[in-house]
This record gives structure tokens, C-alpha cells and sequence, in this order.
């Protein structure tokens, strides 16, 4: 049967010119479509969140990303030339494609 | 007459909001529409001395990123000098920048002691300012990781003498993080490729935001540098500047990646930082604003929506409050009416500032395939945001009553996290 919420009035729902008190299967009524309608909202962002698959970061265009090895170390550009026994900076420019790694997915 | 007063404020609430929703519909319009990007000089023929200020306290994770980044711009290095101010850290800043500035000539680094420095970002600036000597002075926060080009983009504007400051686009480096890191990935593409994008190509008032951007230098020195007193040091300039006549542009293809966030805490102590600082800057500024005769009427009704942004989901909050005792009060009349509207506007109008459809262009614009999927998840972003508002206006409202000194600087710590999204 379609029920249709005419109007509201005194805080009583008339239905059909009949008033309608709330009962219990009303509000478990309500309370399943409150919920429905909020699950159906998230939804989009529940599937990204659980299976990224445009999760950044934007690639900028003509950026020219070089050797950050001791930055990723979080080191001091000296302590990790004496480390490791290499110019760990390189001068050499590189190309900006594939040098920048977006992960793919945030699944384990 | 009570009830009618209640009445007449809840009209002008749903009016207020109203008016941020039309300004958002005009700025997510405009964008739209002007796809055609403005591209810089490709032949980067303007090149004045420039220097570049980097505060840093504690940003051992992320500074040699930064450090590396500005000694690789290609901007010519006899006109180019690096400014790190070391602000009183405890961990190997300071030690870091030395190294970096032993290596290269143009790198220089001002030394405070943890007594002289940590007192926010604006005072570490101004000690940069008097260190430094370039015609232009541009910022770079610590956690920040320019391009090479860049510097080239930011400096053309200044070839017409208008132009007092230039801001360029700022762009999420850990967005895969988590949650916080793609919203806040999010609000940065609403907020610079629809909002900032809208206001430059509308003529309206593009704002300084403290990173990636810069000024014209004796300008700067004629405002008297950073207001050390602003939380929001970086809004008080811009519309300190705007006063005077000078003009920001924002430059879209100017692009710094940031690492952003990652935490709730953390986007708590930002956000209300930002919100704080935004208030007292309102406060000062809105009436000098509207008697201003150096803006343009539509600089002034944009000037004063963006002065009073941060109010919006603290009217939002009283905005339901009222309506629900209105509503309860059984009282009829227009009280109906407004709070459908205010039901309306509340979502369409606010989501952190940059609304629900501003991302979701912007998305668009940035060629993105699902990351607007996330737009819903601003439902509780705004939420929150209605909570960091509320306690900064009520602890404005307290050191004002009470003359107590201002909210201290928190600071933003940097995991360095970004490092991980860029290799070799």
C-alpha cells in the first residue's frame, strides 16, 4: 500500500485527511529509511575509499621531479654522502614521466 | 515581539547564506567557462632578483625535500637567493640548512634561538625580509615541493607595477595517505582551481596564501612587513595590500604539491588557526573595506563574503537552533519559508567553504575520475568544521572581552610521509 504524507500539521502526520500518531512500526519504518537514505548517500565514497582507484596525487604538468633519496631518508645531504660513499644527489636532470610513483591502490 | 525578532534574524541568516550560495554558483560558473587556462610568458624574458624566505622550526622531515627542490629551479642563480630562517629548532634543521648553504652560494640561513624565534610564522618572515635582498620576496613553507618552472610563472605578473603579490596554485603531495590527506586533497581543488581561479578571472579579490606566492619588495617594506599580532598573517596582508591599491593575482599553472595533514587533530589545529586568525582579521578590516576608495564595488562585496567566510557555519549552527526553537514554539509565518531555505543553502552553500559543486568541478577540471566519489564524506568535514569555527570565535570573543593575549602559533608537524610518492 503506498502511504502518502499529505501534510504536516500540530506535529501529527495526516495521512488522507486522517491523522496518524506514530507508532512503532512507523518510526522502525523511518528509522530504515533515515538509514537507507544515508548508506546510499556514503555509498560512492565507502566503494573509492575501499578500492581507490583516483586517489592522487595529481600529477602537475611540466614538474621535473629529481633524486630525493635523502630527503625520503630524512637526512642531511652530507651525513648521507659519507654513508654511503656516493653523491647521492644527482645533478643530471631526469625526466619528469614515471619519476613520480602514484600508488595504485590503498588495498593491502 | 520576541518572536518576531527571532523571526527577522533567522531571515537574514538564510539571506547571508543565500549569498555565499550565489557566490559559489558565480565563482563554479566562471571556471567552467574559462577553460582556456591562462598560460605564463614561455619565454620567461622578465627575470629580476628574487628571494625565496623558507620559515622553518622543527622540519628536519621534509626540509631537505624543499631544499633540494629550490636549488634545482631554473631560475638563473646569479638573481636568486634562498632564505631559511632556522626558528628555534631543537632537531637538525638547522644543521641541514648549514649543509645545503655551504654547498650553494645563494643559500643563506638565519639562526634564532628558541627564546628569539617560535613566535609564529609572520615574525620568522620578517627576520627573513631584513636578511634577504631581492627585488621580489616570495614564501615557501617548509613542507612544500616546487616545481622547477615555477618560479619563472610566479614573476611575470610582476611586470605590470599593479601587481603587489602573485599566488600561485597549491596541490596535494600525500593525497593517497588516507581519508584526511583526500579531503584535504579535495578542499585544495575547490578552494584554488574553482575559488582562486574564479576571483582572477572576475577581477575580484584573489588572496595571498601564505606559501607559494610573493611580493613585490618595496611594497612589502611600505606595509611593514607581516603583522606579527594575525594568526592569519597571510589574509591581514592581502587585504592590507588590496587598501592600498596594489592588486594579487593568482596564477593557475603555477603549481606547488604540499604535504598536507594527516590527522583529524592536526586538521584541527590548522583549520582553527586559519579560522582564528581569519576573524580578527575580519574584525579589523570589514569596516575599512566597505569605506575604501581604492576597490571596486564588486571588489568590495567579494572582499567582505571572503572576510566573513569563516562565520558562515557558526551562523549555520545558530541558523538551526533558532529554527528549531521557531519551529517548536509552533509560531507560523515566514519562519516556514526561511527554514527551508536555510535547509537548502546549508549544504549547497558551505562544505569547509569550498561547497559541494566547486569540488566536484574542479575534479572535473583537473581531468579526475573518481575522486569527487569522496564528495559526500564533506558532510562531516562540514560538521567539524562547524565545532573548530565556533571555538575560535568563542575564544576571539574571550581575549577580546577579557584583553588576554592572543592564541598561540601552533604548528603544523611534518611527517615527511610525501617523500614516499616521489622516487627516483
Amino acid at each position: 500500500m503506498e502511504i502518502v504524507i499529505s501534510k504536516i500539521e500540530d506535529k501529527r502526520i495526516i495521512v488522507g485527511g486522517t491523522s496518524l500518531n506514530p507508532n512503532q512500526t512507523f518510526l522502525l519504518t523511518l528509522a530504515l529509511t533515515v538509514f537507507t537514505f544515508i548508506f546510499l548517500f556514503l555509498l560512492p565514497s565507502l566503494m573509492e575509499l575501499k578500492k581507490p582507484r583516483d586517489a592522487g596525487p595529481r600529477r602537475i604538468e611540466g614538474a621535473s621531479i629529481e633524486g630525493l633519496l635523502g630527503a625520503a631518508l630524512g637526512r642531511s645531504l652530507r651525513d648521507m654522502e659519507q654513508s654511503f660513499g656516493v653523491q647521492a644527489y644527482s645533478e643530471a636532470p631526469l625526466p619528469a614521466e614515471g619519476l613520480l610513483v602514484f600508488l595504485p591502490s590503498l588495498e593491502p | 515581539m520576541v518572536f518576531l525578532a527571532l523571526q527577522i534574524i533567522l531571515v537574514l541568516t538564510a539571506c547571508f547564506l543565500l549569498a555565499y550560495t550565489a557566490r559559489h554558483c558565480v565563482f563554479t560558473v566562471a571556471a567552467l567557462y574559462s577553460l582556456k587556462k591562462r598560460k605564463s610568458n614561455p619565454t620567461f624574458s622578465y627575470q629580476p632578483t628574487v628571494s625565496i624566505l623558507i620559515p622553518a622550526l622543527n622540519e628536519e622531515n621534509v626540509l631537505p625535500r624543499l631544499l633540494h627542490a629550490v636549488t634545482r629551479l631554473d631560475y638563473p642563480k646569479d638573481k636568486l637567493e634562498v632564505v631559511v630562517i632556522d626558528d628555534g629548532s631543537t632537531d637538525g634543521t638547522g644543521t641541514i640548512a648549514d649543509e645545503f648553504a655551504a654547498e650553494y652560494g645563494y643559500v643563506k640561513v638565519v639562526h634564532r634561538s628558541p627564546r628569539e624565534g617560535r613566535k609564529g610564522k609572520a615574525s620568522a618572515l620578517n627576520a627573513g625580509l631584513k636578511a634577504s635582498s631581492g627585488e621580489f620576496v616570495f614564501c615557501f613553507d617548509a613542507d612544500y615541493y616546487p616545481p622547477k618552472d615555477i618560479l619563472h610563472k610566479l614573476v611575470e605578473p610582476f611586470s605590470n607595477p599593479r601587481i603587489g603579490a602573485v599566488q600561485g596554485r597549491v596541490t596535494v603531495l600525500n593525497e593517497p595517505k588516507n581519508l584526511v590527506t583526500r579531503i584535504v586533497a579535495l578542499e585544495r581543488i575547490g578552494g584554488y582551481r574553482v575559488d582562486q581561479y574564479a576571483r582572477e578571472k572576475l577581477g575580484l579579490i584573489p588572496q595571498f596564501g601564505g606559501t607559494v606566492g610573493g611580493f613585490r619588495r618595496k611594497v612589502l617594506e611600505a606595509l611593514g612587513g607581516w603583522d606579527e599580532e594575525m594568526l592569519a598573517e597571510d589574509t591581514e596582508l592581502t587585504f592590507r595590500l588590496y587598501l592600498e591599491g596594489y592588486k594579487i593575482r593568482y596564477v593557475d599553472d603555477a603549481e606547488c604539491y604540499e604535504e598536507a595533514v594527516e590527522t583529524w587533530g592536526a586538521y584541527w589545529r590548522q583549520r582553527y588557526r586559519w579560522a582564528y586568525g581569519h576573524m580578527q582579521t575580519a574584525f579589523r578590516y570589514l569596516g575599512k573595506l566597505l569605506k575604501s576608495d581604492k576597490l571596486a564595488a564588486k571588489e568590495k562585496v567579494d572582499g567582505f563574503l571572503l572576510l566573513c567566510v569563516y562565520f558562515v557555519p557558526i551562523i549555520v549552527l545558530a541558523s538551526w537552533l533558532l529554527s528549531g526553537f521557531l519551529y517548536f514554539s509552533s509560531f507560523e509565518g515566514v519562519v516556514g519559508v526561511s527554514f527551508a531555505i536555510i535547509a537548502i543553502s546549508v549544504y549547497s552553500a558551505v562544505g569547509n567553504f569550498a561547497p559541494f559543486f566547486e569540488v566536484g568541478i574542479g575534479a572535473y577540471l583537473d581531468k579526475r575520475t573518481r575522486a569527487y566519489w569522496l564528495v559526500p564524506m564533506f558532510l562531516f568535514t562540514f560538521l567539524y568544521n562547524i565545532l573548530i569555527c565556533t571555538k575560535a570565535f568563542a575564544d576571539l570573543l574571550l581575549t577580546k572581552i577579557f584583553r588576554k593575549r592572543r592564541v598561540n602559533w601552533a604548528k603544523t608537524t611534518h611527517s615527511g610521509n610525501g617523500n614516499s610518492y616521489i622516487q627516483n
